[in-house]
């Protein structure tokens, strides 16, 4: 055996984490630009006939895939409303996962460049004034675990992306 | 020394869906190499639950058009689950599947990417792997990639692998790109990388922005393929284009430009 503990492997992480942040930074500023396939926000409506939810699309922005366990956290606002994880859900080759409990699906994967449907509940306050017409700006906060260690703080990164939604 | 092409470098198309995978292959068939590298999580349908029709069906197109598969690059991601890391007998099993899907494809090099906590972990997934890949006769292909110090590969490799013909070194020029330009500068000198030729069984030819001669201001191309032409090195070296992480620019131009940078220095 060599290196006992930790070793040097985890010592040149901690000095090149300068360099992978430059790195993670360009990344994270390119998800931007290809995140959002199209600029839809689709209404979602009960058989009533009643406004329950909204609807977009979302790809995977990273260099491989993911098992939909590295969705840590999620967040989003729309028009100025915020939406916590219980009121998100993720639609991944239909199917259908509350956001909250997304860390623990690691036998589900994204794939990589593969284009999900986020779905937000309109139930409860959050979006109980929202104005559900014309144009929306979206926010969407992701914290993303890696499935490899990278040397990453936390072996994590954060996306914030944002878009000017169409409602229809 | 042959040139060929990994299917990383079409990234920035295949992820927006402008390109499939079958495109990709079919391209670099067009530029004329002989061979190309997968990457399980990119190239492989469904994965990670890929099937073995699946793979025996891409493994067919590929020799179609009269290339065979250099390397299958795959990674041992072990930190799947947000509770706990992966234990090393969980990680020895995953390598196990992905040894049987290089078996598939007939390839002669997988280079799984793992670490864990450090080259103990390494070590011990190789060492419990050593049986299949004799029984497969593969070569487990030890990527040395930035920030990782080309001689520490190397120590490891003489400490735990001395003389094992199905464990061998896959140099990635991460390592030697010096400037500071975007990318994984490794900062290495050329002179590492000459001593790791002897155990090297497949290169990476890593490349993040070219300039208008062709040539990466980044990475000393040039020098780094004299070295592996002076040390006798006769296997592939694959041109790994990774600029589409953060530039948007046409796959195929780039993937040409790329592959004739190499064939300049051959």
């Amino acid at each position: 055996m060599i290196n006992s503990g930790e070793d040097s492997v985890a010592a040149r992480k901690r000095e090149d984490n300068a360099g992978l942040e430059t790195l993670m930074a360009l990344l994270t500023a390119d998800a931007q630009r290809i995140a959002f396939p199209t600029n839809i926000m689709e209404r979602v409506t009960a058989p009533t006939g009643e406004l329950t939810g909204l609807k977009f699309r979302l790809r995977n922005t990273f260099y491989c895939a993911q098992p939909v366990s590295c969705i840590s956290e999620i967040s989003a606002s729309i028009g100025g409303a915020q939406f916590a994880a219980d009121h998100i859900h993720l639609i991944l080759r239909d199917q259908v996962i509350s956001a909250k409990y997304a860390p623990t699906f690691h036998e589900l994967w994204w794939g990589f460049g593969e284009v999900l449907d986020i779905l937000i509940d309109l139930g409860g306050s959050a979006g109980r004034n929202l104005p559900i017409i014309g144009r929306l700006n979206l926010e969407l906060f992701l914290r993303m675990r890696t499935s490899i260690s990278y040397g990453l703080p936390g072996d994590a990164y954060c996306l914030h992306l944002r878009n000017e939604m169409e409602v229809r | 020394m042959k040139p060929a092409m990994s299917l990383y470098s079409y990234g920035g198309d295949i992820r927006t869906g402008r390109m499939a995978v079958r495109d990709a292959i079919e391209h670099a068939a067009s530029l004329g190499v002989k061979a190309v590298e997968l990457v399980d999580e990119q190239h492989l349908p469904d994965w990670p639950y890929t099937s073995a029709a699946q793979i025996i069906e891409l493994k067919s197109r590929i020799k179609s058009l009269g290339m065979e598969v250099c390397c299958f690059s795959t990674y041992l991601p072990d930190l799947i689950r947000s509770d706990r890391r992966a234990t090393v007998a969980e990680i020895i099993e995953a390598a196990k599947k992905r040894i049987v899907i290089a078996d598939l494809l007939e390839t002669r090099i997988v280079r799984p990417a793992y670490i864990g906590t450090g080259f103990n972990d390494l070590a011990a997934v190789i060492h419990a792997s050593i049986p299949m890949l004799e029984t497969c006769n593969l070569i487990w292909g030890i990527e040395i990639h930035a920030p990782y110090k080309p001689l520490d590969f190397l120590a490891l490799y003489n400490h735990e692998f001395a003389g094992c013909r199905n464990v061998k070194l896959v140099p990635d020029f991460s390592c030697w790109q010096r400037k500071g330009l975007p990318g994984e500068c490794g900062f290495e000198s050329v002179d590492s990388l000459r001593k790791v030729v002897p155990i090297t069984a497949h290169v990476h030819g890593k490349a993040h922005t070219f300039d208008a001669t062709g040539e990466e201001p980044n990475t000393p191309y040039g020098d780094l393929l004299s070295v592996l032409k002076e040390e006798g090195y006769k296997d592939y070296i694959v041109a790994e284009y990774e600029g589409w992480m953060f530039q948007d620019l046409p796959s195929r131009e780039v993937a040409a430009t790329h592959l004739d940078l190499i064939r300049r220095y051959l």
